[in-house]
């Protein structure tokens, strides 16, 4: 006489051994956290620690994306900063050497005026092309040290918008994707790196004190700006981090340290994209109270998802 | 772009969901391509009030279901209600609220680290070497029925001490 074997024993002989799968209705929680462990364990153990990534990278490489992926990723994201970076430039290339570092405390202050809303149209020039992208430009807004928008136009993602307001970093993308909120500076960074955009630069505080140790600054060679502004670049020294621009050009006043154009350019072999950005001072309207926060930028009825 | 973003966020837990249900490595990754790919061109039906998790998952469940009788011996488990606790399951690991997937791997590593010596070599001989049935048994010391409750008690352990993590990151 044959017997039916017991649950757990099925249960083991269907994880360890060669046994039919389970069709019956013979739930239980314990049948559900055994194959769930055994999974947990096969998904761990059994590939080497790159396997997902490359699992990934084959579905995303599968999916019709690459007409679809923004061509240009996040140089934009050093507008905000750059702003501010870039006066330091202006002023220390003006300067005699010893005046140098005095000039550059008074760009800084200029840059990160709290009071001043400057915003940017930004256009991109790929490397490979020689015109410019066919993109409708970006607009940057930046105040002070820790305040920015950035809002871009893809061609088929469509608007997709970014900034902090002091408190928080947020993404609006297009819906139905819920607009991400967070308290961590570095959780946005790594979140936008893995959308392609470089949100390292958002805070200006870092940035300016990079330009003084890991930029070579001397006047543009033959500038045909005007006169009474300041035209400088910044040459990128072997010191610099990773993602910064190979060089920055900027022209400002070098009283007031506003800055009229910037150009942030990126080597062939850099993260984020080969590519120069072309930055123009628009306005320095003012914006509305809470501008630089992301309510301002979606509708009401929008998912926020805090992260 | 976005797209890359919420699956790579989500990849872990679908993985271990795909290794619960599906008994051959293989299969799992052509489900997880399908999966993927699937997901891309339904996008547009995504509810954002929802987890994309659960989302992700749930394609993956439909097309096991529908690939069902061709897949015949590698689904281990196709009944409604087991495979609702394991999404539940997979979804408390994608709460385990870190940026990188690794790190959710982090607290898995760790309760395994945390088994007793015996239960630890068993469990590391049957999935990160694949020795199996008397084999396995052979290499243990013991008999294959002892074998096999030790990995039931191992995987049991386990599963404890990840509900301990989850209840602890409020997952």
């Amino acid at each position: 006489m044959t017997t039916q074997p017991e649950p757990a024993d099925r249960l083991n002989e269907l994880l360890d051994g060669d046994g039919p799968p389970v069709q019956e209705p013979t739930f239980s929680p314990e049948m559900a956290e055994q194959l769930f462990a055994a999974g947990a364990l096969k998904h761990l153990l059994a590939a080497d620690e790159g396997y997902l990534d490359r699992q990934v990278g084959r579905a995303l490489a599968n999916v019709s994306l690459s007409g679809q992926r923004a061509r240009w990723r996040m140089p934009l994201v050093w507008a905000t900063t750059a702003a501010a970076v870039v006066l330091i430039a202006v002023v220390v290339a003006t300067q005699r050497p010893e005046d140098l570092m005095a000039t550059v405390d008074r760009v800084i202050e200029a840059a990160q005026h709290r009071d001043v809303d400057r915003e940017f149209e930004v256009r991109v020039r790929r490397r490979e092309d020689s015109s410019l992208n066919d993109m409708p430009p970006a607009h940057v807004c930046s105040r002070g040290a820790n305040k920015f928008v950035a809002e871009l136009e893809f061609p088929f993602l469509g608007a997709i918008s970014f900034g902090a307001d002091g408190k928080e970093f947020w993404v609006v993308s297009p819906e139905p994707m819920p607009v991400w909120v967070f308290t961590d500076k570095e959780a946005m960074e790594r979140f936008t790196e893995r959308m392609g955009l470089m949100s390292q630069a958002f805070q200006l505080n870092n940035i300016v004190p990079l330009l003084r140790r890991h930029y070579a600054v001397a006047l543009t060679k033959d500038s045909t700006e005007p006169k009474e502004l300041i035209d400088f670049t910044g040459q990128r020294q072997a010191s610099a981090p990773e993602e910064a621009p190979e060089y920055i050009r900027m022209v400002a006043n070098p009283k007031t340290g506003r800055p009229h154009k910037l150009v942030l350019s990126w080597g062939p072999d850099q993260r984020p994209l080969p590519a120069t950005l072309f930055f123009k001072l628009v306005s320095e309207e003012p914006k509305p109270k809470g501008f630089y926060g992301h309510r301002a930028h979606h509708d009401k009825d929008r998912v926020v998802e805090r992260r | 772009m976005l797209f890359e973003a919420l699956v790579q966020e989500n990849a872990h837990s679908l993985a271990i969901f795909l290794h619960s249900v599906i008994r051959d490595p293989g299969t799992v990754d052509d489900l997880f391509q399908e999966t993927l790919i699937t997901a891309w061109k339904i996008l547009d039906r995504f509810d954002q009030r929802r987890s994309f998790g659960r989302w992700l998952r749930g394609i993956a469940r439909n097309l096991i279901l529908s690939h069902r009788r061709r897949l015949a011996r590698q689904v281990l488990v196709s009944e409604a209600d087991t495979l609702d606790l394991i999404d539940d399951h997979c979804e408390s690991v994608q709460q385990l609220r870190n940026d990188l997937g690794d790190e959710r791997l982090t607290h898995l590593r760790a309760c395994i680290d945390a088994l007793p010596a015996t239960y630890r070599q068993a469990v590391r001989l049957r999935y990160q070497e694949d020795v199996r049935g008397t084999r396995l048994a052979e290499m243990l010391n013991t008999t294959w029925d002892n074998t096999k409750k030790r990995l039931q008690r191992g995987r049991k352990m386990i599963f404890d001490c990840m509900q301990e993590k989850w209840a602890a990151a409020g997952a």
